[in-house]
């Protein structure tokens, strides 16, 4: 009797709503006027005061909040002399053996052969001591090594490293060595498995953390790419990296990504999979909010458009905040393509989408209630070939689409060299059988196996999975007031996407809240240099990304033209 | 009045026009041709510069009240108890409106399609989804509607282009219809049809920004007037028939008439589907600002949980029109008046007390 | 809390699928699909109802096929004609619905046969009531025929289509290059019927056989060939409907 009662309270009492709730803000209109420039310090030549330099690094590599960057500060003995050193690189990117063997071993071992030279003239024993060069001293003896370069300018320095080399400061010299010591993991960098196209990288994410942001820190080549640690489980303390270009990400949602990592109290996490449920906004949604991708150019790209990668030791699988729903239907190979070979594929990629979600309810509904709807000499030939056909219409498509499923399921766990060849044997086999037994009509076969192939041509794998829930559901709407009801269930799904958010950022947008769609983010891409501003949903510290007038070459030949003439 | 969802200019855009929109769906046009005959769309030209005229003098009272609805302007002038006056001559304004509107389409849709399912049961269909939309709060109803927006007007535009292939000019004639007096004098309450303006007087403090409000107001009520003129000259122009065939929507008459080569001859229960989902925004956008007179009223917090009982409430009496005639005769003879009495001369002159009001008070600030 | 919601969701659910809706929908082949409606004066009653009616191939048992009572027997395989007297073209179709096993539907009708004889005592109540039916289409032709309408219907079988359907929607395409028949909805029959500055008008059509041609030759004194109506052309045919000329009416 209490339950009874607790339950009508909880139905009709009324409850304020506890929404969690953090939100970015539409658009970019605050902050248009501040425009942060690509790097954040300016640029400054190497001083002779390692103190200095080190202070200097420090700020340009964020060294309290990156995980990799490694600073290795040693002494030299030159001449008897000590002077300090500072070693710079970036774990992943060097290879330790090198550094350790090649680098390391011979600028700390004690030097004994200092820069006295004993010579015996006339029998009398001289001790020279020559003028004391450290600089040509260390390159000339110290660093056995083929490709060192001497920088002076720090944004050269920081090139290098990023793109995998060491840098050696030394106290006194108001030069850094850049040594050649790269050494990434590319032997265990495997092709895509999942999210395969043709014009793009071929490589993917491993398993080992390090690699990640290492590829990461490679293909974007710049200091201002952030890298930060933490763990996640109290049993497992499983590291995951949460990655954000500093100049570009919000900061509040880079805070919020930190915030939500840093408070999940778990004993343990497997995945990146795991680490998706755990900090999504909605849990109730079937809808993914998180992008998932092996891919390192497409996290590149978020990372670049402003996003949050969050990288998770042990999986291959690259997690982006926030995602939006364009984001799940448009391939890594967008934006590599021409825009208007993209713009194709996206047209045909709605197409699937459409159908693959609705066609099966469309169908229920068309012929249960709106036979007027198909032409008469179609309509002819559906009605005949389902004249002998003992089941509902309803029933019918739903014992193919539940069968089809199981042929989709079952051909994953069948081993894999007969896998492919069972599961188009089954669906044949079982189809034509169907058919011909009378079971179900001919044009439902075609319904299902349009509805089948189109979901696969659906990019993202977590979507895919959430039309074929919603695919049901529309059947089931379908068969209970015919397009009616599926006004109404694309109505409420309209509405409960556009309450959703992900990260903040409305699941809807840029349409939604409508605002700019000259954006890489749109549905229908524009010519890559319409492009100018980043989503206006991410709310980015950089909302420009290229000049009014990007290629510039343009305006210099009219100038060369002008001249000639 | 501080926690209020703001939305921006596109979306209040895009509510107008559906609104708009569903004027149309819901046979308005129809209404109009009915009384003013072949005169019709003078009258709505007419009726377009009057409104016109109404609604800057509108903005122009409106413009020292910023974040004000029309309630909040009747409690400045008269206190609460016109406050209370109004928003319940308000709530029964939309009330009936949306109930009216939702059961005229509802028995339509039963008409066409759904012969055998009971009409509690399509009106039940209806009032689940306004109410999930509701909760959700304007601006997921906002942000819907500007997703729907693209294929209503669309669905809305191709009719009227494709049924001009059957246009026949001399259908427009006599211009005058039934008279001059009619077109011009007695058929004025015809302003119902730009049921646009009550909605303008309650969007105001859900703006962004107010420097485009009154852009946005003229906007509206230019293209309900082009929107009511294509329509009215579409039907005109299409049938003779329409004033004695309305027992269905005469845009959905329109939709059969669509003969585009072979394939594209039955594309009516697409126009339906396009209408249904057009329909269910417009009804919860009503629900929502129901919900939100009511909140003013009770003083609650938040206008999510009003929604339920309002629904039912919209339910109940959709249910409880007696049959289609008795809905026309109220919708014609009653709410019509009622709306031009409400909207157009009560609301106008409590605006323009307050203002004067305003202004005094303002003048005796200064000369302090 | 979570009880709470599925409990709601399942009351939701069966209450939807259980008590309300669901039954209304009845697949395609549950219903008969007219084609073609044709109206003569009627012997027993006002009119004579005659629906042309696809039977559907593929079908192993031809349910409700030829013989029976009223007059209906399949001239051809893919139709067939059922006829009865009513007073009114809705209870003509609920007569016939007593008889036949499907439910009829008027949605996919493509043409409109009404008989001379009871053209010339005035169509506008049988119009009306078509066109306020929400199943009849209002761009369905409408054919006057100068022999019976259940006739008509009979004897018009498609040479090249096994679709009777599809060759209504064709056999008037010839508007557009020979301009001896005009291309005539329902709708526009309609409005010109209200309208205050035109007429309504039809198509013309009927048998054309030996019988007919010996019946007309007389009338014939112009040898244009625009001026034969339906069933005067020469042709050397079997038994087939022809749509040549157009019917105007006059309001009276």
């Amino acid at each position: 009797m209490n339950s009874f009662k607790e339950n009508l309270k909880g139905l009709f009492l009324y409850k304020p709503t506890q929404n969690y709730d953090f939100v970015l803000s539409e658009n970019n209109a605050s902050n248009t006027d501040k425009d942060i420039p690509p790097n954040f310090l300016p640029d400054r030549d190497v001083s002779s005061n390692l103190e200095q330099n080190y202070d200097y690094l420090k700020v340009q590599y964020n060294s309290l909040i990156n995980s990799d960057i490694i600073f290795r500060p040693f002494i030299i003995n030159i001449f008897g002399k000590s002077y300090n050193a500072l070693l710079l690189g970036i774990d992943g990117m060097i290879s330790s053996q090198l550094v350790n063997n090649f680098l390391l071993r011979p600028l700390m071992e004690t030097n004994s052969n200092t820069n006295k030279t004993h010579y015996t003239k006339n029998g009398i024993e001289f001790k020279k001591i020559k003028k004391a060069n450290i600089e040509d001293y260390i390159f000339d003896k110290l660093m056995p090594q083929n490709t060192i370069k001497k920088f002076n300018k720090f944004s050269e320095i920081s090139k290098s490293v990023n793109s995998g080399d060491c840098a050696l400061f030394v106290d006194t010299l108001n030069i850094a060595f850049v040594i050649d010591v790269k050494g990434f993991e590319s032997r265990g960098i495997d092709t895509p498995k999942n999210e395969i196209v043709v014009r793009g990288s071929q490589e993917a994410f491993v398993e080992k953390l390090r690699t990640n942001t290492s590829i990461l820190r490679r293909l974007i080549n710049s200091s201002e790419l952030i890298i930060e640690n933490s763990s996640v489980g109290t049993v497992s303390k499983t590291s995951v990296a949460v990655c954000y270009m500093k100049n570009i990400a919000n900061s509040s949602l880079v805070e919020e990504v930190k915030y939500r990592l840093n408070n999940i109290d778990v004993d343990y996490i497997v995945s990146s999979g795991n680490v998706e449920q755990l900090i999504q906004d909605n849990s109730k949604v079937a809808f993914p909010q998180l992008i998932s991708t092996e891919r390192p150019d497409k996290a590149v790209n978020h990372l670049l458009e402003g996003r949050v990668a969050i990288l998770v030791n042990g999986s291959p699988y690259c997690l982006i905040a926030p995602g939006v729903f364009i984001d799940f239907l448009s391939s890594p190979e967008d934006l590599n393509l021409k825009h208007q070979y993209s713009n194709l594929l996206k047209v045909i990629r709605f197409i699937a989408t459409f159908i693959s979600l609705f066609l099966p309810g469309i169908y229920v509904a068309i012929m249960n209630y709106h036979t007027e709807l198909v032409p008469t000499t179609l309509l002819f030939t559906i009605a005949a070939s389902r004249n002998s056909v003992p089941f509902p219409v309803i029933f019918e498509i739903l014992l193919m689409e539940v069968s089809f499923e199981l042929i989709r399921e079952a051909g994953l766990r069948i081993p894999t060299p007969i896998g492919p060849t069972i599961g188009i044997i089954g669906a044949l086999v079982l189809g034509e059988a169907a058919v011909s037994a009378n079971i179900v009509s001919p044009v439902l076969i075609i319904i299902v196996a349009l509805t089948g192939i189109c979901s696969f041509a659906i990019p993202d794998f977590s979507l895919n999975f959430t039309f074929r829930i919603y695919k049901f559901l529309y059947i089931f709407l379908g068969y209970l007031a015919g397009l009616f009801g599926i006004a109404i269930g694309i109505f409420v799904q309209i509405t409960l996407l556009c309450n959703l958010r992900s990260f903040g950022a409305s699941y809807l947008a840029p349409y939604a809240p409508l605002t700019n769609l000259n954006t890489s983010i749109s549905y229908f891409i524009s010519p890559i240099w319409k492009r100018e501003t980043r989503g206006d949903f991410l709310n980015t510290k950089r909302p420009k990304e290229q000049p009014h007038f990007s290629m510039k070459w343009l305006t210099w030949k009219d100038k060369n033209k002008e001249r000639k003439d | 009045m501080n926690n209020v969802e703001k939305i921006g200019k596109a979306e209040v855009i895009a509510l107008y026009i559906i609104i708009i929109s569903n004027n149309i769906i819901i046979n308005i046009p129809t209404i109009i041709i009915d009384f003013t005959g072949t005169g019709a769309w003078l009258n709505v030209i007419y009726l377009t510069l009057i409104c016109l005229i109404f609604i800057l003098l509108i903005c122009k009272f409106f413009k020292p009240f910023v974040n004000f609805d029309i309630l909040d302007v009747s409690e400045f002038l008269g206190g609460k108890i016109l406050k209370f006056i109004i928003a319940i001559a308000y709530f029964l304004l939309f009330m009936i409106f949306s109930a009216g509107c939702l059961r005229y389409f509802a028995d339509n849709l039963q008409n066409i399609y759904f012969d055998n399912s009971p009409l509690i049961f399509l009106i039940l269909l209806f009032i689940i989804p306004i109410v999930i939309s509701c909760r959700a709060g304007l601006k997921a109803i906002s942000s819907t509607n500007i997703i729907l927006i693209p294929i209503t007007v669309f669905s809305i535009l191709t009719l009227f282009f494709v049924a001009s292939r059957d246009f026949v000019w001399q259908r427009l004639f006599p211009v005058f219809g039934y008279g001059i007096k009619e077109t011009f004098l007695k058929n004025i309450p015809n302003l119902f049809a730009f049921n646009v303006v009550a909605y303008i007087y309650f969007l105001k403090p859900f703006l962004k920004s107010e420097t485009y409000y009154k852009k946005i107001s003229v906007a509206a009520v230019i293209m309900c007037g082009i929107y009511l003129l294509l329509s009215v000259a579409t039907l005109l122009m299409s049938f003779a028939f329409i004033t004695q065939t309305d027992e269905t929507l005469s845009i959905y008459i329109l939709t059969r008439l669509i003969n585009l080569g072979k394939f594209l001859q039955r594309v009516d229960a697409l126009f339906i589907f396009i209408w249904i989902l057009a329909i269910l925004s417009f009804l919860s956008l009503n629900v929502f600002i129901i919900s939100h007179i009511v909140k003013k009223v009770i003083n609650a917090k938040a206008s999510s949980e009003l929604v339920l009982p309002i629904s039912a409430i919209l339910f109940t009496i959709s249910l409880s029109f007696k049959d289609m005639a008795t809905l026309k005769f109220i919708i014609r003879n009653i709410y019509k008046y009622y709306y031009c009495i409400l909207v157009f001369v009560v609301s106008f002159f409590i605006l323009l007390f307050a203002y004067i009001k305003k202004e005094k008070k303002f003048l005796k600030r200064k000369e302090q | 809390m979570k009880l709470n919601k599925f409990v709601l969701i399942l009351i939701t659910l069966s209450c939807l699928f259980l008590l309300t809706g669901c039954y209304n929908s009845d697949g395609v082949e549950t219903k008969a699909y007219v084609i073609a409606v044709g109206l003569d004066k009627g012997e027993k009653d006002t009119l004579k109802l005659s629906l042309q009616i696809a039977i559907l191939s593929g079908s192993d048992s031809t349910s409700g096929g030829g013989g029976g009572g009223s007059g209906g027997s399949s001239s051809s395989e893919s139709s067939t004609v059922i006829s009865v007297d009513c007073s009114s073209i809705e209870s003509g179709i609920s007569l016939i619905n007593s008889y036949i096993s499907k439910k009829i539907n008027l949605s996919h009708c493509k043409a409109i046969i009404i008989s001379e004889e009871l053209a010339y005592e005035g169509v506008s109540n049988v119009i009306y009531s078509l066109v306020n039916n929400i199943e009849t289409r209002p761009d369905c032709n409408v054919i006057i025929s100068r022999c019976d309408a259940s006739d008509f219907l009979e004897f018009s079988s498609p040479i090249f289509e096994s679709n009777p359907a599809n060759y209504y929607e064709l056999i008037l395409n010839s508007t557009e290059y020979t301009g001896y028949v005009s291309d005539l909805f329902l709708s526009d029959f309609y409005s010109n019927l209200l309208s205050t500055h035109s007429q309504s008008a039809a198509i013309l059509c009927g048998i054309n056989n030996e019988q007919t041609h010996a019946q007309t030759s007389s009338d014939k004194n112009n040898s244009l060939d625009g001026n034969y109506k339906a069933g005067q052309t020469p042709l050397k045919s079997k038994n087939n409907v022809e749509h040549i000329g157009t019917a105007v009416f006059v309001r009276r």
